[in-house]
C-alpha cells in the first residue's frame, strides 16, 4: 500500500467510526423515543397490572384495606368475609380487597407495593402484606414471556433480582444463569417487545397455572381445595412433623429482606397509608425480626407459631403444611380482621 | 441460533469485528468457517460430524473427478458424490415415508409386512448444503467450474453461516470467486443491508409469525370452521410462508453483505407473476434455478420431444415437491406445479395464447388465476395430510359460521399493496436512504426497529424452511 493510499484509508476509517458513533447514539435515540411511545399506547388498551389494578382504580373510593401476597393470601384470605368481621364485630365499616397472586414475592412484590402506593386511592387506610417466608423467587420456563412475568421488569426491580442471586452461595455461572431471563425480560419490557398484541393475556395465571388457578368459580375453587385436603388429611404424620420443627427451633430472619420491609412501611406513611407484615400460617423455618435500626420496630401480625395459633395448624383447616383449606381461611381471615382492629386500637389511643 | 434470536446479536458483532479486523484473508476466511461451525453446533452439535463428513467427502470426490483420466471414472465420482448425499437424505428425511408408502402400496395387494421405521431427527439445512455440494461436484464434472483446492475455502463455501440452514442455494460459481480476495469494508453498503435486515425480521416475526398465530387453528382442525375462514386461512397462509422465507432470506443476504459477501436473490415479488412459469422464475429462485440446471437439463431439458419436455417438467417439480419433505402432500404439490407447468408450456404454443394476450385486461385475469392455483396448493402444502386438505375444501362448500377475524384480510391487502409498492418505487427508496444524513437515518432505523420489536409475537416460532 503507498503512503497515498494509507493516509486514505486511516482517514476513510476515522470517518467510519465517527459515523457508527453518531449513528448509534441516533439509532438508541430512535428506538428509545419509539419504544416509550408505542409502550404508552400499549398501556392504554393493556394497563399494567391486569385487571386487579383496574379493580382498584375502578373502586377507588371503596377500598380502605389491601391485602397483598402470594398463595398463603390468595388462598387463605376471603375479603368479604374480613368486611363482615370489621363491621359486625367491630364497629369499623371497611372495604377490603385482596392483591394477591402465586409466588407474589421479592422484586416482584416490591414493584406491587410501589405501584399500589402511586394509584389514587384516596380510602386507603392500610396495607397488609404477607412476606411469605421462605418463597425462592424464581423465573421457570414454562413462564417466560408471559404478561405477568414481563410487566414487573423493569430496571430498579432487575437491580433487586441481580444483588438477591449474587448474595447466594452458588457458583457464578449458576447465579448468572438465573439472572438471565430476568435481564431478557427487562429488555423486552423496556423495549416494549410484543405489547402490540393481545397474546399477552392471563395476567394473573402464569402460562401454565396450577389447578387451583384454573378455577373458573368459587365453587370449582372451594371443590379442588377439599379434594387436596382430603388427600392431606391421610398424611397427618407429615402435617405434625412439619409443627413440631417448628416448635423446636426457628432460624433468624434475612436482614435484607427486614429493610426491603421498612422500606415500604416509610413510603406508605409518607402516603398516609399504615402498613403491617403478615406471616402467614405457613409452618416455614424462619423468623421476621420486627426490630429495624434507626426506626420503629415493624407491625407483624405473626401466625407462623403453631403453639401461639393452635386453631390454624389444626390438621382440617390445612391442605397441605402450608395453604388452608375454606374453613382455615375463615378463621385466619377472622384472626386478621381481629389484629388489624387491635392495631388500629393501639394507633387510635395514642 | 435464530437470526431473530437475543443470542445471534453478540454473535454477529463479533463475527463483525473479527471478520474486518483479523489480519490476513485467510486468517479472516478460517474465522468464517469456524464461526459458521458454531453457529450450526448450536443447533446440535451432533450435526457437525454429518456437516464435516458431508464436505470432506464431497471435496475429494471433486479432486478425483478433476484428476480422473476417462470419462467413465468422472461419472463414476460424480455417482458417488450423488449416493453420499442423495443418501443422506434418504436416511434423515425419506426413509420412514417410503416404507411407509411402499408399505402401504403392498397392502393394497393384500401383502401385509411390518413398517420397519427409524427414530431419527432430521438435521437442520441437509437439504440444503446437499444441494448445494452436488451442484459443485456436478460443475466441476461438467467442467463449468475449476475445482477448488483449498479446502478451507471449500468447506466455507459449504458451511458459511448465513445461507447454511434455509438458503439460497448458492451455486460455488458465484460464491467460489468471492473467496479469491477479501472485499473492503468500505464497499459494504451498511444503509442496504441494514435496512433489508430490519425487512426481513418485520416481515418474518410480525407479519409471517402473528399470521400463523392466527391461522394455525384452522389447519389444525379444518371442521370447526366455516368457509370464510377456510379461505382467510389459505390466503394467510400463503402470505405467511412468503413472509417467512422471503424475511429469513432478507436476513441472510443482509448479515452476508454485512461481511462483505454476496448471496443470490431467491425471491422477486412472485405474487405478481401472470402465470405458472414466471412464479417459478420469481418464488425460491436458487431451488428452482437448481432443479432447473442439475434435473430438468439433465433429462433432457427443452431439448426433447414435446412429450418429453412435459414429462421433464413433471418430474421436476414433482422431486422438487418431494425435497421439501416427506409427505404426500409435498408430492402433490410439486405434481400440480409440474401440471400446471406443463399446462401453460402446451397453451402458449397455440395460436389461442398470442389471441388471450391481445384481450384487454387479460393480464390481471391471468394474475388472479395464477395467484388462486399458488393459494390453493399452498393450503396443501400446509396441511398435513391429504386428507385434512380434502376437510379444508370441504369446509369451503359448506359455508359455516366466521370466526376468525376478519380484519387479517385488511391486513393481507396492506401486505400486497405495500409490496407492489415496495417493487414499485424500489430505486427511490434506495436513492433515498443513501442521501439521508447518517444520524437521520440511523434514528429512523432505530424507529422501525421499535415497531417490529413491538409487533414481535413472544414465544419464538423458527423459520418454516428449516423443516425441508
Amino acid at each position: 500500500m503507498t503512503q497515498g493510499s494509507e493516509i486514505d484509508s486511516k482517514a476513510w476509517l476515522r470517518r467510519f467510526w465517527a459515523r457508527l458513533l453518531v449513528g448509534s447514539v441516533a439509532f438508541v435515540l430512535g428506538l428509545g423515543a419509539a419504544a416509550s411511545s408505542l409502550r404508552a399506547v400499549a398501556n392504554v388498551y393493556a394497563p399494567p397490572g391486569g385487571e386487579k389494578i383496574t379493580y382498584l382504580l375502578e373502586h377507588a373510593d371503596e377500598i380502605d384495606v389491601i391485602v397483598m401476597g402470594s398463595s398463603i393470601i390468595n388462598v387463605g384470605f376471603r375479603a368479604k368475609q374480613f368486611e363482615k368481621r370489621m363491621r359486625e364485630d367491630h364497629g369499623r365499616p371497611l372495604g377490603a380487597y385482596s392483591f394477591a397472586m402465586g409466588r407474589l414475592v421479592g422484586a416482584e412484590l416490591d414493584f406491587y407495593v410501589r405501584r399500589i402506593l402511586e394509584l389514587p386511592l384516596p380510602k386507603l387506610k392500610w396495607l397488609l402484606i404477607d412476606v411469605s417466608l421462605d418463597q425462592k423467587p424464581s423465573m421457570q420456563e414454562k413462564n417466560w414471556y408471559s404478561r405477568r412475568e414481563l410487566e414487573w421488569q423493569t430496571p430498579r426491580q432487575f437491580s433487586m433480582v441481580w444483588s438477591q442471586f449474587m448474595a447466594r452461595e452458588e457458583p457464578l455461572r449458576s447465579r448468572l444463569g438465573k439472572i438471565w431471563p430476568y435481564g431478557r425480560h427487562l429488555a423486552m419490557n423496556v423495549l416494549a417487545i410484543g405489547r402490540a398484541l393481545p397474546a399477552l393475556e392471563g395476567f394473573d395465571r402464569r402460562n401454565q397455572p396450577t389447578d387451583f388457578s384454573l378455577a373458573s368459580s368459587e365453587d370449582e375453587r372451594v371443590a379442588i381445595k377439599e379434594a387436596k385436603a382430603a388427600q392431606y388429611r391421610a398424611r397427618p404424620a407429615e402435617h405434625w412433623a412439619a409443627a413440631q420443627r417448628l416448635r423446636t427451633k426457628r432460624r433468624p430472619g434475612r436482614d435484607r429482606t427486614n429493610a426491603l420491609a421498612a422500606a415500604w412501611r416509610d413510603a406508605a406513611k409518607e402516603r398516609g397509608v399504615e402498613v403491617a407484615f403478615i406471616l402467614g400460617p405457613t409452618m416455614k423455618n424462619a423468623a421476621f425480626p420486627a426490630k429495624v435500626e434507626g426506626g420503629a420496630d415493624l407491625r407483624i401480625f405473626d401466625y407462623n407459631d403453631p403453639s401461639a395459633n393452635r386453631r390454624l395448624y389444626q390438621l382440617e383447616y390445612h391442605y397441605d403444611p402450608w395453604h388452608l383449606t375454606e374453613a382455615g381461611a375463615k378463621i385466619f381471615t377472622r384472626a386478621l380482621a381481629d389484629d388489624l382492629d387491635a392495631a388500629m386500637d393501639a394507633l387510635e389511643q395514642r | 441460533m435464530l437470526f431473530t434470536e437475543p443470542v445471534f446479536l453478540p454473535f454477529f458483532l463479533l463475527c463483525f469485528a473479527l471478520r474486518w479486523s483479523l489480519r490476513g484473508w485467510g486468517t479472516q476466511k478460517t474465522f468464517l468457517w469456524a464461526a459458521s461451525y458454531v453457529f450450526y453446533g448450536a443447533w446440535d452439535a451432533r450435526f457437525l460430524l454429518l456437516l464435516a463428513g458431508s464436505t470432506v467427502v464431497d471435496y475429494f470426490v471433486a479432486r478425483n473427478i478433476e484428476a480422473a483420466t476417462t470419462e467413465a471414472r468422472r461419472r463414476a465420482w460424480v455417482v458417488v458424490c450423488l449416493c453420499s448425499n442423495l443418501g443422506l437424505l434418504t436416511i434423515f428425511k425419506y426413509y420412514n415415508f417410503f416404507t411407509s408408502s411402499a408399505v402401504t402400496l403392498l397392502g393394497v395387494f393384500g401383502v401385509e409386512v411390518p413398517t420397519p421405521t427409524l427414530q431419527v431427527v432430521l438435521p437442520v439445512g441437509l437439504s440444503f448444503f446437499t444441494f448445494q455440494s452436488i451442484s459443485y461436484v456436478v460443475d466441476v464434472y461438467r467442467r463449468r467450474l475449476p475445482v477448488v483446492r483449498n479446502f478451507r475455502d471449500y468447506a466455507l463455501f459449504v458451511a458459511f453461516f448465513p445461507q447454511l440452514v434455509a438458503g439460497p442455494i448458492m451455486r460455488a460459481a458465484d460464491y467460489i470467486p468471492q473467496l479469491v480476495t477479501s472485499s473492503r469494508l468500505r464497499d459494504v453498503d451498511f444503509r442496504r443491508h441494514l435496512a433489508v435486515f430490519c425487512l426481513g425480521y418485520l416481515k418474518k416475526t410480525c407479519f409471517a409469525d402473528n399470521i400463523a398465530h392466527v391461522i394455525d387453528p384452522v389447519f389444525a382442525k379444518p371442521a370447526d370452521y366455516g368457509a370464510a375462514d377456510v379461505l382467510l386461512a389459505g390466503a394467510g397462509y400463503s402470505v405467511q410462508i412468503y413472509c417467512d422465507f422471503s424475511g429469513y432470506t432478507d436476513m441472510a443476504i443482509a448479515v452476508a453483505g454485512l461481511l462483505g459477501f454476496t448471496l443470490c436473490k431467491n425471491f422477486d415479488a412472485p405474487y405478481f407473476s401472470r402465470n405458472i412459469q414466471e412464479f417459478w422464475r420469481r418464488w425460491h429462485i436458487s431451488l428452482s434455478t437448481w432443479l432447473r440446471d442439475y434435473l430438468y437439463i439433465s433429462m433432457g431439458g427443452g431439448r426433447v420431444s414435446e412429450p418429453k419436455i412435459y414429462r421433464n417438467l413433471i418430474v421436476t417439480m414433482l422431486l422438487g415437491g418431494l425435497w421439501h419433505g416427506a409427505n404426500m402432500t409435498f408430492v402433490l404439490w410439486g405434481l400440480a406445479h409440474g401440471l400446471a407447468l406443463a399446462v401453460t408450456r402446451a397453451f402458449s404454443k397455440t395460436r389461442a395464447a398470442a389471441a388471450w394476450a391481445r384481450v384487454p385486461g387479460s393480464g390481471v385475469i391471468s394474475w388472479c388465476f395464477t395467484l388462486i392455483w399458488v393459494v390453493v396448493l399452498f393450503m396443501l402444502f400446509r396441511c398435513e395430510s391429504v386428507t385434512s386438505f380434502v376437510a379444508m375444501l370441504r369446509q369451503v362448500a359448506h359455508g359455516g359460521e366466521r370466526l376468525l377475524d376478519a380484519r387479517l384480510w385488511l391486513v393481507i391487502v396492506a401486505l400486497g399493496l405495500g409490496q407492489f409498492a415496495f417493487h414499485r418505487y424500489k430505486e427511490e427508496l434506495r436513492a433515498l436512504t443513501q442521501r439521508a444524513p447518517v444520524p437521520f437515518y440511523a434514528f429512523a432505523l432505530g424507529i422501525a426497529c421499535a415497531v417490529a420489536l413491538f409487533l414481535t409475537p413472544i414465544a419464538n416460532r423458527p423459520f418454516i424452511y428449516f423443516q425441508f
